[in-house]
């Protein structure tokens, strides 16, 4: 029994039912899996001292399981990825788009929250006479001298309890030194969201190319797992080969059989010419092998 | 409510499949053969199948890693695919015998209580 060599109709069927089942793992683990499967069939088979080829659907089948439940196998169970032990995280690229998705959002409010208060400051500062629809009361302007009532607006936060101030707390004055707080924090604000905008733009175009750079790494990962598999079925072929040919040039200069304790299968017999006549020398050059 | 007594086997055999898999590699590493025996007669698993894409998926988790080695010289005859475990996988491992420890003894603590008859001792 060869690696990679085909086994019986039935195995056969198990394997592409298997295949089928396997369909959410990527390629190149997906082709590992069925090496494996395939060689645990033929070993399996030897160890029962059945012929692989012989072997029913049935018998593959209570051996190895149902085909379909592999599937459940590679992608669900109580593995790290799917248990509580790692917790999982959205792919870095998902996580960036979040933000520029909602960046927009807080840049869309900030923006003609800004506006609002500006017009509100200088409403406040007795330039116009600023009357708030749907209420017929007014904003009382406040001149620079006017106690101020206490409230500090401070943070971004304040740019929203200023959309209060311009639409339902139309009979309390607002000085013209807290208009003007309130001002500056929302024109901060709103440079704050289109910074983190821009910023958040830059995550994207990175986590993008990140991603472009990964699957040209995972391509030539799935060529290397590809050449290790084929490497592997290459030199297991070369070993047959070279312990025929040692055992054809053996009987042929030697009348015997090549020795068969040389573990590499690769000695080469040499005939040396001795005063009695001649002698067989095995040299085997991959003995480290 | 229990009724799939199967589909509770099967959940149950999920859950501590890979971590069964990283203590036997722990070990040294195998090859895939290896562990799908060792596990299956350990009831682990159900079917020997199961366990290919299950290291699948812990190599792709990167818990373990893998290499396939030319047949050995005592006439094995098929290359064989070595896993061996990671750093991450180490820890993984370490984790899960913690919470497991924690786990089964509540458990069968609870089950010993109840199949004896008696309440669980809850001041323990």
């Amino acid at each position: 029994m060869r690696h990679g060599e085909p086994l019986g109709p039935d195995t056969e069927r198990y394997l592409a039912e298997a295949e089928a089942a396997l369909g959410e793992l990527p390629p190149h683990a997906r082709a590992e899996v069925l090496a494996e499967l395939r060689d645990h069939i033929a070993r399996w088979g030897e160890e029962q001292g059945r012929a692989p080829e012989d072997l029913t659907y049935a018998e593959v089948e209570a051996e190895l399981g149902p085909p379909e439940a592999l599937g459940t196998w590679a992608v669900e169970g109580g593995g790290p990825t799917s248990g509580p032990l790692v917790p999982a995280l959205p792919p870095p690229g998902r996580r960036v788009a979040g933000l520029v998705r909602w960046s927009w959002v807080a840049a869309a409010a900030a923006v003609p929250l800004a506006a609002v208060v500006s017009v509100l400051v200088y409403a406040s500062a007795g330039h116009l006479p600023f009357h708030v629809a749907g209420t017929g009361s007014a904003v009382h302007a406040a001149g620079p001298s006017r106690p101020s009532d206490g409230r500090a607006f401070s943070s971004s936060a304040a740019a929203a309890q200023s959309a209060t101030v311009g639409t339902s707390t139309t009979d309390r004055a607002v000085s013209a030194a807290q208009a003007l707080e309130i001002h500056r924090t929302s024109t901060e604000l709103a440079q704050w969201t289109l910074q983190e905008r821009s910023v958040a733009a830059q995550l994207a175009s990175l986590a993008a190319q990140q991603q472009a750079a990964s699957q040209g790494a995972q391509a030539l990962e799935d060529r290397r797992v590809q050449l290790q598999t084929e490497m592997a079925q290459v030199s297991a072929q070369r070993q047959a080969m070279a312990r025929v040919l040692a055992d054809q040039g053996a009987r042929t200069l030697c009348g015997q059989p090549a020795p068969v304790a040389d573990p590499s299968g690769t000695a080469v017999p040499v005939v040396v010419q001795v005063h009695s006549g001649t002698m067989c020398i095995w040299t085997a050059p991959q003995l480290n092998h | 409510m229990v009724t799939e007594h199967s589909s509770v086997a099967t959940q149950l055999r999920k859950g501590v499949a890979p971590y069964c898999a990283l203590a036997l590699i722990a070990e040294g590493p195998r090859y895939g053969y290896e562990l799908s025996r060792a596990l299956a007669e350990a009831g682990v698993v159900a079917g020997s199948g199961s366990v290919y894409p299950l290291l699948a998926r812990l190599q792709a988790d990167g818990l373990v890693t893998s290499v396939w080695q030319p047949p050995p010289a005592d006439g094995g005859g098929l290359p064989r695919k070595y896993y061996a475990l990671t750093e991450a996988g180490d820890s993984a491992l370490v984790d899960f015998r913690r919470h497991w420890t924690q786990l089964s003894t509540g458990v069968e603590r609870l089950l010993g209580a109840t199949a004896a008859g008696g309440r669980p001792d809850a001041s323990r």
